[in-house]
């Protein structure tokens, strides 16, 4: 579900954070305050996926940079003007705050280059299906990290958010014409690889 | 009929989806990533790392600055007076003794071009000569 919000209501004043504020902007803030807990409450999920995705799968910085990304938002920093959802608006907050964190943490930076393959925690009731799942993921994620990183970001909004192409154009900030051709060289790649790693 | 494309959608979202799954359990719960965010913004790591830094620096400048001052004051060895210029003029090293050398008048003087060096280290001997 993607909501839009109009401009003012998501608007909170610079720098009122909104646990600290005077008893003039007490209450239309703290209404503003849980609207936007709300919504960021029930996109969390769907956030640390892409927060994953934009930190090569580092979880730990994933965690961080969501968590600067709600700081920005709670703090007036990042403004939704409405123009988008709010989950594209939100997508593309947390895509630059981790641009910035990685650019900030070399070391990191490095670390995510290696694109870490995850293993299930939970593998299921069935030994061989868990086994046959966890390596089908596995090689997903190898191929996803031989791809570009523009190509990785739409296919992983398009097919991991289920955004459309243009949705994902406003979340990496560039035209559809842009995102669609990422989008159909990135499809090919993948697909070329997960069938070239195939048994 | 479906297409290759549709397929090759179909495969993709699938393969998507079970990852999404184990994205999800590996999900922070969104209050406790909330918290830390507020902590973290009361205290950044970054503030606390310039903290650090400052701390550091001042140290240095601190023991730096006792270093120089120290050296600067006037330090005097018990029992041991300033010398007077008087004893300065006057004063020979412990070890002058040792630059007094066998042969050192020789290295001294011109030698003459016409002489022996012999005739100067005997003269009494050259007068006797003469005057006889």
């Amino acid at each position: 579900m993607a909501l839009t919000l109009n401009p003012p209501a998501c608007h909170i004043s610079a720098p009122v954070l909104p646990l600290i504020s005077t008893n003039a902007q007490k209450s239309s803030v703290t209404m503003e305050r849980a609207q936007l807990d709300s919504e960021l409450e029930d996109l969390h999920a769907a956030s640390f996926g892409w927060a994953l995705a934009c930190c090569g799968r580092d979880r730990e910085e994933a965690e961080e940079v969501l968590q600067s990304a709600y700081l920005k938002v709670f703090a007036g920093k990042a403004r939704f003007d409405g123009r988008s959802t709010f989950r594209t608006w939100l997508f593309g907050v947390i895509r630059l705050t981790a641009a910035e964190e990685r650019r900030r943490n070399i070391v990191r930076r490095l670390r995510a280059a290696a694109y870490a393959v995850i293993a299930p925690s939970d593998p299921g009731p069935d030994p061989s299906t868990a086994l046959e799942n966890a390596q089908r993921q596995e090689r997903l994620l190898s191929a996803l990290g031989e791809l570009a990183p523009r190509q990785r970001e739409v296919l992983q909004l398009v097919f991991y958010h289920d955004m459309t192409i243009e949705e994902a154009a406003a979340v990496m900030s560039v035209s559809l014409g842009t995102a669609r051709t990422h989008y159909e060289r990135g499809k090919a790649r993948l697909l070329e690889k997960l069938t070239a790693g195939r048994p | 009929m479906i297409s290759p494309d549709d397929r090759d959608d179909t495969e993709l979202r699938e393969l998507f989806a079970r990852l999404r799954s184990a994205d999800r359990t590996e999900l922070p719960r969104y209050r406790a990533v909330l918290d830390q965010a507020l902590a973290r913004r009361r205290f950044p790591a970054s503030r606390q790392r310039s903290l650090t830094v400052r701390a550091a620096a001042a140290a240095v400048v601190v023991v730096a600055a006792g270093v120089i001052a120290y050296q600067r004051l006037p330090h005097e060895v018990p029992g041991q007076s300033a010398p007077t210029g008087s004893s300065l003029a006057s004063w020979k090293s412990p070890t002058a003794v040792l630059l007094h050398t066998p042969g050192r008048e020789l290295l001294r003087e011109v030698p003459d071009l016409d002489s022996s060096i012999l005739d100067r280290m005997t003269p009494t001997t050259k007068s006797e000569g003469s005057g006889s």
